[in-house]
């Protein structure tokens, strides 16, 4: 929470940050200002915490702040320290303006707070969870790499002191810059049911739909556009809506009637909808792991897979973790094959649920086009009993129909089909696993019987055989050599 | 003359062909060995007369090529100007299929540079459309990166098939049936590489 006072001279008022679009409108009257400007500006007197006082006297974007709010209130506590420790530390600039203060947000990973100096253990995994954002379950009680990683920044000399404990700058990790100053990055903050990524001139602000117009015509306004018919629009849903809500929502890409819509859901209530068990990537998760003959369970918004020896590997949304300690071979085997349908699932719902309906005369069933590129269509239609059936086919001669289509349930192959078909990659130029599986044993003969290659040709033929074993899965690349 | 026409003109010289406009018909006369073996007009080729065996190879090629210039030449004209800090000006968007996106740019003297990009990634620059399209699809995730081998990796496995059918005789008819497939593909995708390069001949 940051709590300023603001000054249009000679008008001062106290606002407290993150706030709506209504609060903040009630205090620019009180400062005597346009209550519905679109970039409101004013000088901030004073400011908590004490750690942004590099903003006093400065006139600041109060939608600007008002976002630095919002990124202060989605932190934890120890995030939260973590960047008021950053801001604290005078031997640490990076400019230090509202802009980079910003910035500062998505920057943690390159500064480590540690409040405690005396337990190594916690010290390697305070760091080591702050730099990779993540760790698996057998790193994260693997107490004697987390000691030795502890010690190693301890011992680096590097931490500078401050209230909140010692602060370590990880050079290796550059200060990136995602908010440029005016157009604010993409941060859910309300949870909202739907998105809207509006761009323009290669500039792009999201929205959570239903919210305040003002909001949207602010977005739309720090992008440089005049209207919002004048940008393209992208839209993500990340709850089951009804199906002809879902439509009008999809159709606003094309129709661009934001406002419509933001009325719309503003009436529906959502409460009662996201108690809904499961979404459409957790339905397929389990059809799939189903399908494959796992033994699993659904508790707490992930999945449990248990293997055949009781190891336990973990799914959730974005990633998979191990959760039983060392790393054996059939774990291994098992968490990769996991990790694949995991992320092939992923990326299949997320393009369904961002794909408009497919528009073709004598259509039947709810498609939704994926990708359409040289008269050719990639689309998927959902079933919660049978999940996804991916379809490819040609547009007609007139563009308003599609023939000729070519149905799967396997994605990989249906993308592969579609990028022939619409002749993004020439077919002859593809190759199935089992024709490359016969050419990598052609390269391995020809490196071993070929005497007269040069040392130019076998190091060529070596990157060619690694970028071939690549696209051959494990137990083909691996299987005994056959008589060639 | 529309940027189709132009950059038809352009592009059937790496057939080896020639092209005249003929402003009286609107459409544009392609010419193979002093010949007229083609008619473009709109975006369709039709063919003049009886056409030899090579003539009539070219004509393939030439259809093929006024699909592909027609399919980059229409997206140029409908594009919208794009804004990236990392492009320069000019440039307008073509295609977008998941983050992979697609953009050209068009000088009357040297045609179309064509530029590829995702979220994550610098911008490629092509001046062939078949290897731009060829990024934009390993970009947006249809085709394995990995799956897509370039000219020089081609001529490679090529050789190692040649090579393995040439002097392994462990071979039994199975194997060497495959072989020979695979042979015959990589052949084809490899001709219509070189074709592209040296102007159509096989």
């Amino acid at each position: 929470m940051i709590k300023a006072t603001i000054q249009n001279s000679p008008y001062c008022t106290e606002i407290v940050f993150p706030c709506t679009e209504t609060e903040l409108s009630k205090k620019l009257g009180e400062i005597k200002m346009n209550s519905e400007h679109l970039v409101p500006m004013a000088m901030v007197l004073e400011i908590e915490p004490a750690e942004l006082s590099m903003l006093t006297d400065c006139d600041v974007s109060l939608d600007a702040l008002n976002y630095l709010g919002k990124r202060l209130d989605g932190m934890d506590e120890g995030e939260y320290k973590q960047y008021l420790a950053v801001l604290s530390c005078t031997e640490i600039s990076e400019g230090w303006g509202l802009k980079n203060m910003i910035n500062l947000t998505d920057n943690l990973a390159r500064y480590t707070l540690i409040g405690d100096t005396d337990d190594l253990e916690r010290i390697g995994r305070t760091h080591m969870l702050n730099v990779r954002g993540v760790l698996s379950e057998s790193e994260y009680n693997n107490s004697e790499w987390l000691a030795e990683e502890g010690m190693k920044l301890l011992e680096s000399g590097k931490g500078i002191d401050t209230e909140y404990g010692k602060i370590f700058v990880n050079d290796e990790i550059p200060f990136e810059e995602h908010f440029n100053g005016t157009t604010l990055p993409p941060y859910l903050y309300n949870g909202a049911p739907v998105t809207v990524d509006i761009s323009y001139m290669g500039l792009t602000e999201m929205v959570e739909l239903p919210c305040e117009d003002l909001a949207i015509k602010k977005a739309v306004c720090r992008i440089g556009a005049d209207r919002v018919s004048d940008c393209k629009l992208e839209i993500s849903t990340f709850t089951d809506l009804p199906d002809d809500l879902r439509d009008k929502v999809m159709a606003m890409e094309k129709t661009k009637s934001v406002f419509e819509i933001n009325q719309l859901l503003k009436t529906v209530d959502f409460s009662a909808k996201q108690e809904q068990p499961m979404s459409i990537f957790q339905k397929e998760v389990a059809r799939r792991l189903s399908e494959d003959g796992y033994n699993f369970k659904f508790e707490n918004g992930e999945f449990a897979v248990t293997l055949n020896d009781g190891d336990v590997i973990k799914i959730r949304k974005d990633d998979v973790l191990y959760s039983s300690g060392d790393f054996f071979e059939t774990g291994r085997e098992a968490f990769y094959a996991l990790y694949h349908l995991n992320r092939e699932v992923l990326d299949y719902c997320t393009a369904y649920e961002k794909s408009a309906p497919l528009i073709a005369d004598g259509l039947s069933g709810n498609y939704r086009c994926l990708a359409e590129f040289g008269g050719a269509v990639l689309a998927a239609k959902y079933n919660d009993e049978f999940g996804f059936e991916f379809v490819t086919w040609d547009r007609t001669f007139d563009g308003k129909s599609v023939c000729n289509g070519n149905y799967c349930s396997d994605y990989a192959a249906a993308k592969e089909n579609f990028a022939t078909r619409s002749g993004l990659v020439d077919k002859d130029k593809l190759f199935s696993t089992e024709e490359l599986e016969r050419i990598g044993k052609c390269v391995k003969f020809t490196m071993q019987n070929c005497g007269d290659l040069n040392f130019d040709d076998c190091e060529c033929l070596k990157k060619l055989n690694e970028k071939i074993s690549e696209n051959i899965p494990e137990q083909q690349s691996e299987a005994p050599e056959m008589s060639m | 003359m529309n940027i189709f026409e132009k950059e038809i003109m352009r592009r059937v010289k790496e057939l080896d062909c020639n092209a005249v406009y003929r402003e009286n018909g609107n459409s544009v006369s392609v010419t193979f060995n002093g010949n007229i073996i083609a008619e473009i007009r709109g975006e369709i080729p039709e063919k003049t007369g009886e056409l030899d065996v090579q003539e009539s190879e070219i004509f393939l090629h030439i259809r093929r090529l006024c699909a592909n210039v027609a399919n980059y030449c229409t997206a140029y004209e409908n594009g919208e100007p794009i804004k990236n800090p990392n492009l320069s000006d000019g440039f307008r968007r073509l295609f977008k299929i998941g983050k992979a996106k697609m953009a050209a740019r068009y000088d009357r003297k040297s045609g179309f540079e064509f530029v590829v990009w995702g979220d994550n990634e610098n911008p490629d620059f092509f001046v062939s459309y078949d290897k731009a399209r060829e990024k934009f699809a390993a970009l947006s995730g249809l085709v394995d990166r990995e799956k897509i081998f370039d000219d020089e990796e081609l001529q490679a496995l090529y050789y190692c098939v040649f090579m393995t059918l040439e002097i392994n005789d462990a071979l039994n008819e199975d194997m060497l049936d495959l072989l020979r497939e695979v042979k015959r593909k990589l052949d084809i995708a490899i001709s219509k590489n070189l074709s592209a390069q040296r102007g159509g001949k096989i």
